[in-house]
C-alpha cells in the first residue's frame, strides 16, 4: 500500500471520528447552571436540556466535587415532569464553595445512540 | 471462458437485490371507498414496487360502466412506485378505476381496482363490475410447459453426460465394446441436448411474442406490433432477461455441437487388431479434439446450464418477493436444478440408453451397471431438494390455507404436489427393483423372503416410462402455477373481522386505540385512557403513538396525539401507509411517573373488499419456512450418510441387477 493511500486512509478515519464526536454534542442545547458560571447561592438542582427525546432507562446526570466525589442526591436522570422527556435533572443538597463538575449521559430514544459530556460551575458565596 | 461464464452467473445471481415485488396497490389518493365533496383533478396510486411506465395503463368508468377519458397518465420520476392520473372535470357520481401495471420483477401484468364517489356514497354495488381472478390463457400455459420440459431435458442431458456417462466411461476403460456403447450413448444424448436446446430457443421466441401480445392491450391505439416488441426488449426487465437467456442458449448450442463433433467417430474407435491388450481403449482414441478440452467443454456446458436456470428463476415469482429476494431466487434455481436432474436426467438416460438395448444388450446393461447407481443417488437427493425448496417457495408465495385452496395458484400447486408424490412412488419402486435392500423394510413388513421386489425387473422400462410421463404432467401443473398470480398479498391473510378498536391494560391504565377508516393512507387515531386507580396517580402530560410495519423493515414513525376531551386524545396522519400487520405503541406519559407503553399488534385492511374466511387466513409463512429448513437438513444428512455408506463397488450395484436379470 502506498504512503499516499495510507495517509488518505488515516485522514479520512480521523475526519469520520471527528464528525461523530461533533455530531454527538449537537443534541445538547443548554444547562442551568451554564458552563463556567459562578453562582453565589448553592443551586437546588441542575437541569440540562437536549434537542431530542431521551431514553429514561439509560440516561444519567451526576455532579462531582473537586475531589471526584458524587455530591448530588442520586437518581439524576430524565426529568419525568417534562412532557418531551428531553431534559435531565439532578437535585443537590446545600453545597459548600468550590468547583463542581457535572457529567451527563443522554441516550437518544430514536436510534439508541449514547452521547456523553461534562461541564463545570463554581459556587462562591463571597462577592 | 469459464471465468467469463462464472462472472455472468454471479452478476445474474446478485442482480435481484433491488426491492422488487408483485405490483399490488398499497395506497391511493382518493382512498378506496372515499366520498369526496369535490371532483379530484388527480388520482395517485402507490404500488409496493417500481412499475414500468411504458406498460402501465388505467381506465376510469362511471356508474354505468361507460369509460371516461383520462387527461393524462404518468409516473413520478422521483418515486417510481407511483402512478399519477390526471382527470378531467367529473360530475357527481360513483366512479371506478381499473389500473393495469406491468411488474418489473416477474413480467406479470397486475390489475388494481378502486372505487370513489363524488358527492355520493361509494358502495361497491353501484360501481362497475370488479374484475374477477383471470385464468391464464391456454396458449401461455402450453408455451410455459414446453419451456420447462425442454429446459429440464436440456439441463438433464448435460448433467447425465457429466455425472453418469463420463464417470461410467472412466470405470470401463478396459472394455472396447463398452467404450463403443458409451460413445454411442454420448452421441445420442448430445444430439438430444442439441435438439432440445434448439427447440427451447424457438419456444423462447414464442414467449416473447406472447408477452408482446399481452402488452399491446396496454398501449394506445395504432401502435405497431414490432414497436411493442422492441419496447419489451429494450425497456422492461423481462425483455433484458429474455435476451440473456436466448444468448446463453446460443452459446450452449454451440458448445453442445462442439462436444458432439469432438467425439471420436464410432468407426474410428475400434482399436486396431494388433494393439496391445493392456492399452486402454478410451484414452488412446484421439477423437477430433483432445480429451482435456472435451472435459472443459463439459464443464462450460454445466455452468451455462446453471446460468440458464438462474435466468429462468429471475423471471418467475421468486424474483418478486421482498425481503430476502436473493434467497428466494437461489432457492428457485435449486428447485429447477433438482427437477432438471431428476426429470431431465431420466429422459436423457431413456433416450440415450434404452434404444441401444436392442442393439447390444450386454454392453448397455454393463454401462448401466457402472452408472445407474450414481443416478439413483442423485435422483434421491434431487427429490429431497425439490421438497425443501418447494416448501420454502410455498412459504413466500402462499399466504394462508385459504389462499392454497381458494386460488388457481393454490389449487394447481396442490395438483402438482399430488403428481410429485405419484412420481416419487414410481421412482421408489424403480429403486426397489434395482437395489433390493431398499425394498427390504417393506419385504420384512409383508413377510416376504430376502431379495424380494414388488414386481419383476422386466417391468423396469415400463416403470421408467410411466415415471417420465407423470413427470411431464408435473411440469404442466408447474406451468399453470407460474402463469397464475401468487396469492401472497395481505388480502389473503387479513380477516374481514379486522377490529377497529383494541384495548390493553398497562400499569394501571386501560388504553383503548381505535383507527378509522383503518385503510392505508389517511387515518384518524383515537386513544382513550382510563386509570383503574382512584384517584389516578398523576395527570397525563402527553400521549404519543409510534408505528412500524411488521413484515417490512421501515423503522418507527411517531405522532403526538392532542387532547380533545379529558382522557381522549386524537391525531390524524398518513403513518399507516401499507396494508398488513403493524406494531402500534401508545405511550402514555404522566407527570413524574415513568412512561406506560401499550403495545398493539394492529392489522391495516388492504384497499378493496376483503375476501371472507373459508377455512383459515392465518399466515403460514413461518411454518413452511421451518419445514423447509428441517427437510433440507434431513436431506443433506441422509445424502452424506448414503454416500459414505455405499461402498465403491455397491455404487454401481443397480446395474449389476439389470445385468443379472436380463
Amino acid at each position: 500500500m502506498s504512503l499516499v493511500t495510507l495517509a488518505v486512509g488515516v485522514l479520512s478515519s480521523l475526519l469520520v471520528a471527528a464528525e461523530a464526536l461533533a455530531h454527538g454534542h449537537e443534541i445538547f442545547i443548554k444547562s442551568v447552571p451554564a458552563n463556567g458560571t459562578v453562582v453565589t447561592q448553592s443551586p437546588a438542582r441542575v437541569v440540562v436540556w437536549f434537542s431530542t427525546e431521551l431514553d429514561t432507562g439509560r440516561s444519567r446526570l451526576q455532579i462531582f466535587d473537586a475531589d471526584k466525589r458524587q455530591v448530588d442526591t442520586g437518581g439524576g436522570g430524565v426529568d419525568l415532569h417534562d412532557p418531551d422527556h428531553a431534559s435531565l435533572i439532578a437535585r443537590l443538597p446545600t453545597l459548600p464553595d468550590g468547583a463542581y463538575t457535572v457529567r451527563w449521559r443522554g441516550a437518544v430514544l430514536a436510534d439508541g445512540d449514547i452521547v456523553e459530556g461534562k461541564f463545570t460551575f463554581t459556587v462562591s458565596k463571597k462577592r | 471462458m469459464n471465468i467469463r461464464v462464472a462472472v455472468v452467473l454471479l452478476v445474474l445471481a446478485t442482480a435481484p437485490s433491488a426491492v422488487w415485488a408483485h405490483a399490488t396497490l398499497v395506497r391511493s389518493a382518493p382512498a378506496d371507498g372515499a366520498v369526496l365533496a369535490e371532483a379530484p383533478r388527480e388520482v395517485r396510486l402507490w404500488f409496493d414496487e417500481n412499475i414500468s411506465p411504458a406498460f402501465s395503463s388505467a381506465q376510469l368508468l362511471d356508474s354505468k360502466s361507460q369509460p371516461i377519458e383520462l387527461a393524462g397518465i404518468r409516473t413520478d420520476p422521483s418515486d417510481p412506485t407511483q402512478l399519477i392520473l390526471s382527470l378531467r372535470e367529473l360530475p357527481a357520481g360513483v366512479y371506478s378505476l381499473l389500473a393495469k401495471t406491468l411488474s418489473e420483477a416477474d413480467g406479470h401484468v397486475s390489475r388494481s381496482f378502486l372505487v370513489f364517489g363524488v358527492g355520493e356514497e361509494a358502495s361497491r354495488d353501484a360501481a362497475a363490475v370488479v374484475a374477477t381472478e383471470s385464468v391464464p390463457p391456454l396458449l401461455e400455459v402450453v408455451l410455459r410447459w414446453g419451456n420447462f420440459t425442454l429446459l429440464a431435458a436440456l439441463v438433464g442431458a448435460v448433467a447425465v453426460l457429466h455425472l453418469v456417462l463420463a464417470p461410467a466411461g472412466a470405470a470401463l476403460a478396459a472394455e472396447p465394446a463398452l467404450a463403443t456403447a458409451r460413445g454411442l450413448a454420448e452421441r445420442r444424448v448430445l444430439a438430444w441436448a442439441f435438439y432440445c436446446a434448439g427447440l427451447v430457443w424457438l419456444v423462447g421466441l414464442g414467449l416473447l411474442l406472447w408477452q408482446s401480445i399481452t402488452l399491446v392491450a396496454t398501449q394506445p391505439e395504432g401502435v405497431s406490433f414490432p414497436l411493442v416488441v422492441w419496447q419489451v426488449l429494450s425497456r422492461t426487465r423481462w425483455g433484458a432477461l429474455w435476451l440473456a437467456r436466448q444468448g446463453l442458449l446460443l452459446v450452449l448450442i454451440g458448445v453442445v455441437y462442439g462436444m458432439r463433433r469432438a467425439l471420436p467417430n464410432p468407426a474410428e474407435s475400434k482399436p486396431p487388431a494388433d494393439a496391445a491388450p493392456s492399452q486402454p481403449a478410451l484414452r488412446a482414441r484421439p477423437g477430433r479434439w483432445p480429451a482435456v478440452s472435451r472435459a472443459r467443454l463439459g464443464l462450460v456446458a454445466a455452468l451455462l446450464s446453471l446460468a440458464l436456470l438462474t435466468v429462468q428463476a429471475l423471471t418467475g415469482h421468486a424474483a418478486a418477493v421482498t425481503p430476502q429476494t436473493t434467497l428466494a431466487v437461489v432457492t428457485d434455481t435449486l428447485h429447477l436444478l433438482a427437477a432438471s436432474l431428476w426429470v431431465g436426467g431420466l429422459l436423457a438416460l431413456g433416450v440415450g440408453l434404452l434404444p441401444l438395448m436392442r442393439r447390444d444388450r450386454a454392453a448397455v446393461t454393463a454401462l448401466a451397471y457402472a452408472g445407474w447407481g450414481r443416478f439413483t443417488l442423485f435422483a434421491a437427493v434431487s427429490v429431497g431438494l425439490l421438497l425443501a425448496t418447494g416448501l420454502y417457495s410455498m412459504s413466500r408465495q402462499v399466504g394462508s390455507l385459504d389462499a392454497l385452496i381458494g386460488t388457481l395458484y393454490g389449487r394447481a400447486l396442490l395438483v402438482k404436489i399430488g403428481l410429485v408424490l405419484a412420481v416419487g412412488s414410481c421412482g421408489l419402486l424403480n429403486a426397489m427393483l434395482l437395489h433390493p435392500t431398499v425394498a427390504a423394510p417393506l419385504a420384512r413388513l409383508l413377510r416376504r423372503p430376502r431379495g424380494w421386489t414388488p414386481c419383476s425387473l422386466a417391468r423396469l422400462p415400463t416403470l421408467v416410462l410411466s415415471e417420465a410421463a407423470l413427470a411431464l404432467l408435473v411440469l404442466l401443473a408447474t406451468s399453470v402455477v407460474t402463469a397464475a398470480p401468487a396469492p401472497r398479498g395481505p388480502e389473503f391473510t387479513v380477516t374481514p373481522q379486522v377490529p377497529a378498536a383494541l384495548s390493553q391494560t398497562v400499569d394501571d391504565v386501560v388504553v383503548t386505540l381505535s383507527v378509522k377508516p383503518n385503510r392505508p393512507g389517511p387515518n384518524v387515531f383515537t386513544v382513550v385512557t382510563a386509570s383503574t386507580r382512584r384517584p389516578p396517580p398523576a395527570d397525563i402530560m402527553r400521549v404519543i403513538l409510534r408505528f412500524t410495519p411488521q413484515n417490512v423493515d421501515r423503522g418507527w414513525v411517531s405522532a403526538v396525539a392532542q387532547p380533545v376531551e379529558r382522557d381522549r386524545f386524537q391525531v390524524g396522519g398518513h403513518s399507516l401507509s401499507l396494508a398488513g400487520p403493524w406494531r402500534v405503541d401508545v405511550v402514555v406519559r404522566r407527570k413524574g411517573v415513568a412512561d406506560s407503553i401499550a403495545q398493539f399488534d394492529w392489522i391495516v385492511a388492504p384497499p378493496g373488499a376483503l375476501r371472507p374466511v373459508v377455512i383459515s387466513k392465518a399466515p403460514l409463512a413461518s411454518m413452511f419456512t421451518v419445514a423447509a429448513a428441517g427437510t433440507l437438513v434431513t436431506v443433506l444428512l441422509l445424502a452424506v450418510l448414503a454416500w459414505l455408506g455405499l461402498s465403491p463397488g455397491y455404487r454401481g450395484g443397480g446395474g449389476k441387477r439389470i445385468a443379472e436379470a436380463v
